[in-house]
């Protein structure tokens, strides 16, 4: 799929843009603070209704808004996907005051549609500069990776994660609840049957993506590297981290960690018995610890490259090209499930890469149908890649065309 | 939005303030709706204060029931002709008046005033659930309708019922979820088109 066209209002320091773009690589360069991100995150908040840099919705609308009796922003697109022309306007409104709820709304194609529904409508990968914290930062961040990734493809999967979210917020305030004052612990048992239908899905669903990611990262990452480096992306769910898993990974066997074989069906109603089994066996702890222990929500990703832990044992080289791998994995994934390239949007990523990974890079893209690229210094592109790029320089929130 | 200190005379400020915390009123409106009354014919205006003013005098909870009435027990308890044996479970007092709307069910209500949510503090003893156990051991009930909303809270608090009710020989049911009438399958959502299928029936 390709934009085919994007206007923001007051959208950071947008005030107003409209532009068109045809398919292939667009590149915007300049100076900093120009605008050059932000317009990448309008994109980005186009596809997926949220931005990867603000922390709150109201961030994203230009500070002059107020003053002009608008306060709020708008990003509309048309998106030209294999079955036709989609349009989209997602939009923020402050509340009229402070602490008034900041209000959001999606229109696709005329409809008003909740935001659950709308996610994957447009698809979007987004290659950022802080990728390498995939690797290095806590759990949660890959987690949310990859919540993010499935979420685009399996819509099933955002609404169960959506409910499972709920439920353990519910479980953790009455285990909270009687881990000060008592009661009688069956008002938090009670969530355990939600918990487990939707939490199921979501581990079922996490093993395949990770099984079939795992695939495709070895195949990128080995011609990244030429051959010289094997990575492995390996599922560690909450349940079933034994300590046969975590054995095998301190020795540095090939894994065969649950997760990562895929000749081993597993049926969601196994794994329902399971989860099932292990809150019963956890409730003593979780009472005198007033929190959720077994859950997806404790699940973590892990990278190994020759059977080493990345994110212990690699070097910031290898860690970087380990993140790349993973989102060019990301980029085939999702255009093979939905038969339908996703937008492609690289934040300022070949500064961090040497020639030969730069030389990769732009080889994806050349074939790819949409990519926007940011870059301080257009020297950093491939040769044959900044020849057939369109270059367009970004100043003061204002697009000028070049090429 | 508040207006500076004397701006407007205090009756008038003080109305602004006090609708606007109502629930989905800001205070735009509340400032609209202020003007307006200040515009309206005095009737209207002592009309309006005199029902809010009686809101809550002389209002009672039904002790059979516990819907929202004028005295106990209610007026629907204490219409014999209704089916006496079965009991529709609901959370909130204006959810009776939605069944009753349909004038298709003709048997008791018992209103929960909530449903469980240990993140808002609402705990089962906090709802009227205690209630509707010794309704069940003290009246000829035979069906309890779990009419409870199909949210999260809802189910779950139907679940908790269901567990309390036991083996007492009841027969628990839930109300259906499928497809609203008059919708087009097309636009429906999928988590919808999902329980509609799971709660598909034969058909005659």
């Amino acid at each position: 799929m390709y934009l085919a066209e994007l206007r923001l209002i007051n959208f950071r320091n947008y005030a107003r843009l409209e532009a068109s773009f045809s398919p292939g690589l667009i590149v915007l360069h300049g100076a900093n603070a120009q605008g050059k991100t932000n317009f990448l995150e309008a994109v980005a908040y186009l596809a997926t209704a949220r931005s990867p840099h603000a922390s709150a919705d109201r961030e994203l609308v230009h500070f002059g808004a107020r003053e002009e009796g608008l306060p709020f922003a708008h990003v509309e697109g048309r998106v030209q996907r294999a079955d036709g022309l989609h349009h989209v306007r997602v939009s923020v409104t402050l509340g009229e005051q402070e602490g008034r709820r900041t209000q959001k709304a999606v229109v696709f194609d005329g409809r008003r549609l909740p935001l659950l529904e709308y996610i994957g409508e447009v698809a979007v990968i987004q290659f950022l500069p802080e990728d390498i914290s995939l690797i290095v930062s806590s759990p949660a961040v890959r987690r949310r990776y990859l919540d993010v990734t499935i979420c685009q493809i399996d819509r099933q999967y955002c609404h169960d994660l959506a409910r499972y979210t709920e439920a353990l917020r519910q479980r953790n305030a009455a285990l909270r609840a009687l881990q000060e004052q008592g009661g009688n612990p069956e008002v938090a048992w009670l969530w355990d049957e939600p918990l487990v239908r939707h939490g199921s899905y979501i581990i079922v669903r996490r093993r395949q993506i990770v099984a079939l990611l795992d695939e495709l990262v070895t195949r990128v990452h080995a011609e990244l590297t030429g051959g010289r480096e094997r990575l492995r992306l390996l599922y560690l769910p909450c349940l079933e981290l034994g300590r046969r898993a975590a054995h095998q990974l301190s020795l540095g066997l090939r894994p065969t960690v649950w997760g990562t074989g895929r000749d081993e069906p597993t049926s969601l109603h196994d794994v329902e018995t399971e989860f099932g089994e292990r809150l019963r066996r956890a409730r003593d702890e979780e009472l005198r610890r007033g929190m959720t222990l077994i859950g997806p929500h404790r699940d973590d990703l892990r990278f190994l490259v020759n059977a080493r832990d990345m994110a212990r044992f690699g070097s910031r080289g290898q860690q970087r090209t380990a993140a790349l791998a993973l989102r060019l994995a990301e980029m085939a994934l999702i255009a093979e499930k939905k038969q339908d390239a996703p937008l492609l949007l690289l934040d300022d990523i070949m500064s961090e890469l040497d020639a030969h990974r730069r030389a990769y890079v732009g080889r994806a893209l050349e074939q790819y149908e949409q990519a926007f690229l940011t870059t301080g210094d257009l020297d950093l592109l491939p040769p044959s890649l900044r020849a057939q790029a369109r270059l367009v320089r970004v100043e003061e929130g204002r697009l000028v065309w070049e090429r | 939005m508040s207006a500076p200190e004397g701006a407007l005379p205090t009756s008038v400020a003080r109305l602004i303030e006090e609708l606007s915390k109502l629930p989905g009123i800001g205070p735009k409106t509340a400032s609209r709706l202020t003007f307006y009354l200040l515009r309206a014919p005095d009737e209207q205006v002592n009309a309006l204060a005199e029902a809010v003013r009686a809101l809550k005098l002389g209002l009672v909870e039904c002790e059979r029931c516990c819907h929202i009435a004028e005295s106990s027990p209610c007026a629907i308890c204490r219409d014999e002709g209704r089916e006496q044996s079965v009991v529709c479970v609901v959370e909130d007092p204006l959810d009776v008046v939605a069944i009753e709307r349909t004038g298709a069910y003709r048997g008791l209500y018992h209103v929960l005033h909530g449903a469980i949510s240990p993140v808002e503090g609402i705990l089962p003893q906090d709802l009227r659930i205690a209630q509707l156990i010794a309704r069940l051991d003290r009246e000829p009930i035979r069906e309890v309708i779990l009419a409870t909303n199909p949210s999260l809270e809802g189910e779950t608090t139907a679940t908790y019922i269901v567990r309390q009710i036991g083996d007492r020989p009841i027969r628990v049911t839930r109300l259906a979820r499928g497809l609203p009438m008059g919708g087009d399958l097309e636009y429906a959502d999928e988590m919808t088109l999902i329980r509609a299928l799971e709660g598909r029936s034969e058909v005659q």
